[in-house]
């Protein structure tokens, strides 16, 4: 594993939570997390191709294990804060010819990078994507605005829940156990607050009129079974982006990547010939 | 007693509801607590996933809070969910879930509990929390502002503060201020985040401007805060920039005007990468710390413009006997062997007391702005030339040898000639001339400033008495 061709990647494997694992001169393959996971769901997924491509894991800023003092709201009140730091890490890590598998709201944010820099990817894999999750005249994305504010009192009621169990998370992951319960508590507030931004703009968030102008050839999988993105989300994504295709997977649920990771990697391989 | 069957009631009648279901959330078992609870029968249940028994909110939170965390730690506590009932009504529940990774290729077992009355007492405590939270955030954004515009020394500081605030309390993508100029433009922004100043230049430009006089012109004619909260919205109000929206990626945008004494003294612009509502308590402080600004620019203005008069001549404009002996005395205190030579010019007017007498002293002010004008126009750039009071002007040149301030002094003497006086047609005015030359390292002792425009004076008399319109140099 070698990183760091360029000046400030070491910064960015910071930032970022970089992982670069398989053979050097292997064609690229990206992952990318979706809203309310880290890099970690990938588990089940990336490793079977890192014996013939070079994998790379990231956290997006403000989940998993990425450098939260990073996080500025402003750069983060928009994908195009995320998309901006995954050509940011292409660049450094000197990939080129990527394939970019991004899931839920991390398939959007691949949508917004090959807009902005279509000669750096190959193909996108768009893993339970929706471009708009709030219905609209016309638009089906399987949610009321009311929802999403349902969920943020969600977010909110479920703080406690959430901090005793992402507590052990940081006493874990810290090298410092002389860690206050104060100063866990100002994290777990800190994140709170992420996690509320990061909800409102990934359900908040409406790609609709930029996906004609994804021009890389693109394989949308949807699964039967995904109440977050329904086979209609992935139905629209497939005829916004031009010669897309959509590859509809009898799966349970959102995370197509950790219920039937043989599935999607199968879906993937055969994508990519 | 069977105690099988026992257990059966017990599971049956236990006052919580339990589930078991699989890994992906498909029920396989359910007691009847949970079923009377849902208003459902058993095979509207089982079979089914336990997530359609959910709120739209509930199953965004389900699949993207819940899930995740169950499958990464194995358990979870108190998470709080609502269930639809057949009814329509909603019914608020606490959760227990347990992941059993050995029974049956892993099984999740629920326990669900009835938090209605606890749900309702909470959510008065969360909306309670967040208006303080809410207030919190207002306070400490105010307080930043006001340190931040006291410590602003400058418009541009002022404006700096501003753009950094709103940005604060909006996350926007970028907040950029502009100040109206004198010349009826905007100044240069003051932006905090990553501002694109092609779309906000265009934005501008579609705004109509401010020295557009027309009722018609946009922002000069109503000047409110507006929120432009869709790129629909946004291209349909600027359909010149929407291109330049487009690349910029401005998905929405705020415009607070900047109001001073009932005119617009500026303006604030917030744009967003993604559609945005700011609810009226952002509209509110980004419009208080807006109206801060203005206050603080005023300051500023009345500072600057304070200063601006204790060094100007109020009549001509030109620097006054306080900034010249200033400026002498930051010339004299750099001096060492190796300086330049410094040349202080005394010029007074000849003949201008006949204007006053004949023309009256408004025709001589006139008079007085036109030679000083004149003047300045003369002396070379970086020379500064200033009005000492009545007919008296001082001009201070750093490195002018004799030759040069000779030659100087002929041109000065001339321009005062050569400068028409309407106001007092048919009589002439002349200037003498009296120098004084300073070259470092000559003499032992360093003249004061105040000395060399002494100097400069008795050489100026000398021009008066040998018949003046001359000039005469004296070296210090």
């Amino acid at each position: 594993m070698t990183l760091a061709p360029f000046e400030g990647a070491d910064a960015l494997v910071r930032r970022n939570n970089i992982s670069s694992q398989g053979p050097e001169g292997a064609p690229a393959i990206v992952f990318g997390h979706g809203y309310g996971s880290s890099r970690q769901m990938w588990r089940l997924v990336a490793p079977q191709f890192v014996d013939d491509h070079r994998v790379v894991l990231f956290d997006h800023v403000g989940s998993g294990g990425s450098d939260r003092r990073a996080y500025d709201r402003g750069k983060y009140d928009s994908l195009h804060g995320y998309a901006d730091d995954l050509l940011e890490i292409c660049h450094a890590l000197g990939l080129s010819e990527i394939v970019y598998v991004g899931h839920s709201v991390g398939a959007m944010i691949g949508c917004l990078a090959a807009i902005a820099e279509p000669t750096l990817f190959d193909s996108l894999v768009l893993v339970g994507g929706s471009a708009r999750y709030i219905n609209d005249e016309g638009y089906v994305g399987g949610f009321e605005a009311d929802d999403v504010d349902a969920l943020l009192d969600s977010l909110d009621a479920n703080y406690l829940a959430w901090a005793s169990t992402m507590a052990p998370v940081f006493m874990g992951n810290s090298d410092r156990p002389e860690l206050t319960a104060e100063l866990l508590d100002s994290f777990s507030k800190a994140d709170q607050a992420v996690a509320r931004q990061f909800a409102r703009v990934t359900f908040l968030s409406d790609l609709r009129s930029d996906l004609s102008s994804v021009s890389t050839p693109t394989l949308v999988v949807q699964s039967t079974n995904d109440i977050v993105a329904p086979v209609v989300a992935g139905e629209f994504l497939r005829d916004s982006i031009p010669g897309s295709r959509l590859e509809v997977l009898e799966a349970e649920g959102h995370y197509v990547h950790v219920s039937d990771p043989e599935k999607l990697t199968t879906t993937i391989r055969s994508f990519l010939g | 007693m069977n105690p099988g069957v026992q257990a059966r009631d017990l599971f049956d009648l236990i006052p919580c509801g339990l589930i078991s279901a699989t890994t992906r959330g498909v029920i396989t078992t359910v007691n009847d607590t949970f079923l009377a609870m849902v208003e459902k029968k058993r095979e509207e249940v089982v079979g089914h996933h336990l997530i359609e028994h959910l709120t739209p909110g509930s199953r965004l939170y389900f699949e993207t809070g819940f899930m995740p965390q169950l499958k990464a730690h194995g358990r979870a506590s108190e998470v709080a969910f609502d269930l639809c009932l057949s009814s329509g009504e909603t019914l608020s529940v606490f959760l227990n879930a347990v992941v059993d990774r050995e029974r049956d290729g892993g099984t999740i077992l629920f326990a669900v509990f009835d938090a209605t009355l606890r749900r309702h007492y909470e959510r008065e405590l969360l909306a309670a929390r967040r208006l303080a939270e809410r207030s919190e955030t207002r306070v400490t954004i105010l307080q930043t502002a006001t340190t931040a515009f006291g410590n602003a020394g400058s418009e541009e500081e002022v404006a700096h503060a501003l753009a950094d605030a709103s940005r604060a309390a909006t996350d926007a993508m970028a907040a950029s201020v502009y100040l109206c100029d004198p010349s009826g433009g905007f100044s240069a922004p003051s932006s905090s985040g990553a501002a694109k100043q092609l779309v906000e230049a265009a934005l501008l430009d579609a705004l109509g401007g401010r020295g557009d006089p027309s009722p018609t012109g946009g922002l000069a004619q109503s000047p409110t805060t507006v929120v432009y909260s869709g790129s629909a919205e946004l291209s349909a109000h600027f359909p010149s920039a929407a291109a330049a929206l487009r690349t910029a990626r401005v998905e929405a945008l705020a415009t607070v005007p900047l109001i001073d004494d009932g005119a617009l003294g500026g303006i604030l612009l917030a744009s967003f990468g993604r559609p945005r509502r700011l609810d009226p308590p952002t509209v509110d402080l980004l419009e208080s710390l807006a109206q801060q600004s203005v206050l603080v620019l005023q300051r500023i203005r009345l500072r600057e413009l304070i200063s601006y008069r204790s060094l100007h001549d109020p009549l001509t404009g030109l620097p006054n006997r306080h900034s010249l002996q200033r400026r002498l005395d930051q010339l004299l205190t750099g001096t060492h062997p190796n300086q330049p030579t410094i040349a202080v010019l005394f010029i007074d007017l000849d003949g201008f007391k006949s204007v006053n007498d004949r023309f009256g002293h408004l025709a001589g002010d006139s008079v007085l702005r036109r030679i000083g004008a004149s003047l300045e126009r003369a002396v070379r750039s970086g020379d500064m030339v200033g009005r000492l009071g009545g007919d008296e002007f001082l001009l201070i040149c750093e490195d002018a040898d004799e030759q040069s301030a000779g030659d100087l002094a002929e041109r000065l003497r001339a321009t005062v000639r050569n400068t028409p006086l309407e106001e007092a047609t048919g009589l002439s005015v002349s200037a003498s001339v009296g120098v004084s030359i300073y070259r470092p390292g000559t003499s032992p002792e360093k003249p004061t400033g105040d000395a060399l425009i002494q100097l400069a004076d008795e050489a100026m008399y000398q021009s008066k008495r040998t018949g003046k319109d001359r000039a005469t140099i004296i070296r210090a």
